[in-house]
């Protein structure tokens, strides 16, 4: 019989505040054990949670970008079971109802159709802390910093089909909740991670198999592995007649293989009641409104957008791919820039710089405004090419301004006609023989002649233009007389 | 025993008139109080822990700055239940599990008797956790009452209770999850106010049924708990539950007239079966109000019939998930024996968790079990509601709800610790106001023929402490006054 996977996720993503779900300590990464702690989070007697008003927003926004419904009220619950890293005996997490519910999210499934994945629902939850198991002296320590850190579970319905659709899933969840600042997202660090129950059913039949819950995978990779591994160890008892086993599993990665942690048997009551230090959490409609004015626009919204504006294809790709650029370029154009050329010095300048340095486009001292106005002195013909180039350096290690440089250096670009035109009669008259040459017809001599001119400006003639008056003054005499026009004899020897 | 010194008799009001006017000083007044709780202890043992030194050192530095009549509790000795937390002091909660715990923080009420002037000299006796209502079952030893020193003072607030009635100190804090205020200040002839649940914030009292624990006053008389409750009423972003409604003027309360006062006297409470002299004492209260030209009147409540059922599964409950950070991990008692994980959990608990709290733990949990939470926790979260929809109803018709609070005065000691169906059937009369949320005032209605204080409570809607307090004082001076106790075993 030929055995199909029914996979569905549950996703932890710790949200990305500053200070942990209950209490004023910070949620940061890496302190030394046990110190972001206090009497909320170590479960002190008498101690009472109060809610961080940003993981509920940021979770709200979750449910926005996902497609859910939003509830305007949803409870907290207590979650009871005892383990040395939960403080106070119990989680503080969301039964029923949760924040948000619904929603979903498209992927391409294996067949290259498109795929939704639907979304149960969205609750919030605190974190544990961690026990760390000291092997040479026999001992377990805890540490309760990560306690209470806020954490968002979205549980998806079981619409995935194989590891490589779960791991596209994932990926773009992933992407999707990094871009809106929901979680910082970094794997490494716990910050987003996942369960996976998984089952195997005859294909085509409407009846679900019994399911193994593989826990606490955080690598795309990992998923990947665990899920095949489980989908053929499943198929293997089912193939030999037995009896696949509901129970939660523990993936081993240096194996490679899952191993049982509990039976069904052995799985908690987690008594779960009501949380009575805790009103219901409320998302008003005004802060739904806002969120939703916040969340960005969709990939494909915004590269329609930014083509509208004038921008090449690969501009905007690019534009969209690096993280940040989006807000920096809309940014520039708000502050008055032209939108081609935002892009263009952006990607050729701009976007290298933050990329070595490690800087955020926004984070940047060279700030929006400042590109606009460098963008300004472009389209203007005031600063050419290389000037820019010049300038943006600074710009980006000193924030300077562009319009004070540009005088300051006496760096603005030549375009007065009648200046450039003197010096485009002194470089024909200094080369006669070349200039012989071109008015033999060798067109490309032209060259010669712009290069003379630029060192004869300081670099600050205006190409196009000094192209264009070399080529008329080349013109003007064909009879070889010495210099032409009215102020045309300074310098000219025969 | 003898009498109280005079200074140490003083209630709030009185002691506060003397300090400003400086005709004793905030160390005479704490020095005279913490003799009288030298010499009173060792027959009453209402306190844990008594501040002796701190509280002198305290009193000295606000002589030295001098009275400042802002500070409504300037200079004034208070006490508080062992549950709140006061910083650097230790917090036992009753049980021997916390014993030898030291708070790190400071419960919000504590801070703000601090900023309100108080003098803090002790933390009082209590059953563990919270849970009971005889002070019995204090891991550390029982407190008596000052009337019969072989009778419970009630409970669980016992030891605030028979410290104010043998004149330890002016003012106490107790809590009150269903009725642990007001039956212990009823059986020590005190007064004792539950305010409205979120009135006063619960941030740093160790919790017992959060849902329905509330800190409140005791003292002497009804406005004595006034200026106590307007030292500590009003929001506290700590306390998520904790009210936005404004306090209102507690300091300054005038007794009512009495001919425009409608009373409710639900049945389900008055046709009880009392002790006759505690009955005696009740009727002629009544009779006394009536002559005074209020109104009283019999309502059928039949909600409250459910009141024991539902408070003992919701506020099992709570505590069972409260009580479960007790686990010998993190701080408390730990179980000495080398075992595994289980093997910790299961002897720290067993051992450092009384008898009472350990049947309220597995009462709680069982109601909140798979396949149990339908027939036991949901049904009384529903009948919750019906007693509050009751209560609603009473005081569309009524200004309050008058009623007593033990159907028995204080009990000798020992008499239900091996029978708590029969001692939880005592808190029927205290139970439905903690169902309801709203404030509820216990005042002495007088003295019965075996010597003992009989109490009587006036509960009112929600948020409303200021007239139920007036109509308190209103009730008090229609009501024999009590003599000091006696401090002697009848």
């Amino acid at each position: 019989m030929e055995m199909e996977p029914v996979i569905g996720l549950e996703i932890h993503a710790q949200l990305n505040t500053r200070t942990k779900l209950f209490c004023a300590c910070p949620t940061e990464f890496g302190a030394p054990p046990n110190t972001n702690i206090c009497e909320v989070c170590t479960g002190q007697p008498g101690a009472l949670p109060r809610m961080n008003g940003r993981a509920l927003e940021l979770a709200a926004k979750a449910g926005l970008a996902l497609g859910s419904r939003v509830n305007e009220r949803s409870l907290f619950s207590r979650k009871n079971y005892f383990y040395p890293d939960l403080p106070n005996g119990f989680q503080t997490s969301q039964l029923d109802p949760p924040i948000c519910e619904g929603g979903g999210l498209e992927i391409a499934a294996d067949d290259g159709s498109p795929k939704l994945v639907r979304l149960n629902r969205i609750h919030m939850e605190d974190d544990a802390g961690k026990c760390i198991h000291d092997e040479a002296r026999g001992i377990s320590l805890i540490d309760l910093n990560r306690a209470g850190t806020p954490l968002i579970e979205i549980v998806t319905e079981p619409d995935i089909s194989s590891a490589r659709e779960a791991v596209e899933f994932l990926k773009k969840l992933h992407g999707l909740l990094v871009r809106l600042g929901v979680t910082r997202g970094r794997l490494e660090e716990g910050e987003f991670r996942c369960d996976v129950n998984i089952s195997l059913k005859p294909r085509g039949a409407s009846e679900l198999g019994v399911r193994g819950e593989i826990k606490n995978l955080n690598s795309f990779r990992f998923v990947g592995q665990a899920i095949d591994y489980e989908i053929s160890r499943q198929g293997a008892v089912y193939s030999s007649g037995g009896k696949v086993l509901q129970e939660t599993l523990h993936f081993d990665s240096v194996r490679g293989e899952t191993r049982s942690l509990r039976s069904k048997e052995e799985a908690h009551d987690y008594r779960y009641f009501p949380q009575p230090d805790l009103p219901p959490a409320e998302v008003s409609p005004d802060l739904l409104a806002r969120l939703r004015q916040e969340l960005p626009e969709n990939p494909e919204d915004a590269l329609a957008r930014l083509l509208g504006s004038g921008l090449k294809e690969e501009q905007a790709r690019l534009i969209l791919e690096r993280r940040g650029a989006l807000d920096y370029f809309d940014a520039c154009v708000v502050a008055g820039a032209a939108a081609p050329r935002a892009a263009s010095l952006m990607l050729e300048l701009f976007l290298p710089f933050c990329q070595k340095e490690g800087v955020s486009p926004l984070e940047s001292a060279f700030g929006p405004d400042l590109m606009a106005r460098l963008a300004g002195l472009a389209d203007s013909g005031t600063l050419g090419r290389r000037k820019v180039q010049e300038l943006s350096e600074r710009m980006f290690r000193e924030g300077a301004d562009p319009e004070k440089l540009t005088r300051d250096l006496g760096l603005s670009q030549i375009s007065d006609e009648g200046e450039l035109m003197g010096m485009a009669r002194r470089a024909v008259a200094e080369s006669p023989a070349e200039a012989a040459k071109y008015r033999a017809g060798q067109d490309k001599i032209l060259s010669f002649f712009v290069g003379r001119l630029m060192k004869l400006s300081g670099g600050r003639a205006e190409p196009r233009k000094a192209g264009e008056l070399l080529r008329a003054v080349l013109a003007e005499i064909p009879d070889g007389g010495p210099g032409g026009g009215a102020d045309g004899g300074e310098g000219a020897r025969p | 025993m003898a009498q109280a010194p005079s200074l140490a008799s003083l209630g709030l009001a009185e002691a506060r008139a003397g300090l400003l006017k400086k005709e004793f000083s905030a160390r005479e007044l704490a020095e005279a109080c913490l003799d009288r709780v030298s010499e009173t202890e060792p027959l009453i043992s209402a306190c844990l822990h008594v501040f002796r030194d701190e509280a002198l050192r305290e009193a000295s530095l606000l002589d030295a700055a001098g009275p400042k009549a802002e500070r409504i509790l300037w200079g004034l000795p208070v006490t508080v239940k062992d549950v709140y937390l006061a910083r650097g002091a230790p917090t036992t909660a009753g049980s021997r599990m916390l014993k030898g715990y030291v708070s790190g923080y400071e419960a919000e009420v504590v801070t703000r008797l601090r900023r309100a002037g108080a003098v803090l000299c002790a933390k009082t006796n209590l059953d563990e956790y919270a849970m009971g209502s005889s002070t019995e079952f204090s891991a550390f030893r029982p407190t008596r009452n000052p009337w019969d020193l072989s009778r419970v003072p009630g409970g669980s607030s016992g030891g605030a209770a028979a410290g104010i009635s043998a004149r330890q100190a002016p003012g106490a804090f107790g809590t009150d999850t269903g009725g642990s205020i007001r039956q212990p200040a009823a059986l020590c002839g005190c007064v004792g106010l539950k305010p409205s649940y979120g009135r006063v914030s619960r941030y740093g009292i160790v919790a017992y049924g959060s849902s329905l624990d509330q800190a409140g006053p005791l003292a002497r008389s009804v406005s004595d708990c006034g200026l106590l409750l307007a030292a500590v009423a009003g929001p506290d972003g700590k306390d998520s539950t904790s009210s936005r409604i404004p306090p209102e003027d507690y300091a300054s309360l005038s007794p009512p007239e009495p001919g425009r006062l409608r009373f409710a006297l639900p049945r389900e409470l008055w046709e009880a079966r009392f002790d006759p002299e505690t009955e005696k004492v009740l009727r002629a209260a009544l009779r006394l109000l009536e002559g005074a030209g209020a109104s009283l009147e019999a309502v059928p409540m039949p909600a409250l019939r459910f009141s024991v059922a539902a408070y003992y599964v919701l506020a099992a409950a709570e505590a069972s998930t409260n009580l479960a950070r007790y686990d010998g991990v993190r701080y408390g008692y730990r179980a000495p024996e080398k075992s595994d994980l289980l093997g910790l959990y299961r002897g720290s608990r067993t051992a450092g968790l009384g008898r009472e709290a350990r049947r309220r733990i597995l009462l709680g949990t069982f109601a909140l079990s798979s396949g149990y939470y339908d027939a036991y926790f949901r049904k009384a979260a529903q009948v919750r509601r019906l007693i509050h929809d009751a209560f609603s109803g009473v005081y569309k018709g009524f200004d309050f709800i008058l009623a007593p609070v033990s159907s028995v005065p204080a009990w000798p000691l020992g008499s239900f610790t091996d029978d708590p169906l029969t001692q939880y059937q005592l808190d029927m009369m205290t139970l439905p106001l903690n169902l309801h949320g709203g404030p509820g005032l216990s005042l002495p209605a007088g003295l019965g023929g075996d010597g003992l204080p009989v109490g009587i409570q006036i509960l009112g809607p929600a948020f409303r402490e200021k007239p139920l307090l007036e109509a308190g004082l209103l009730l008090e001076g229609l009501f024999p006054r009590l003599p000091e106790p006696p401090l002697k075993a009848l």
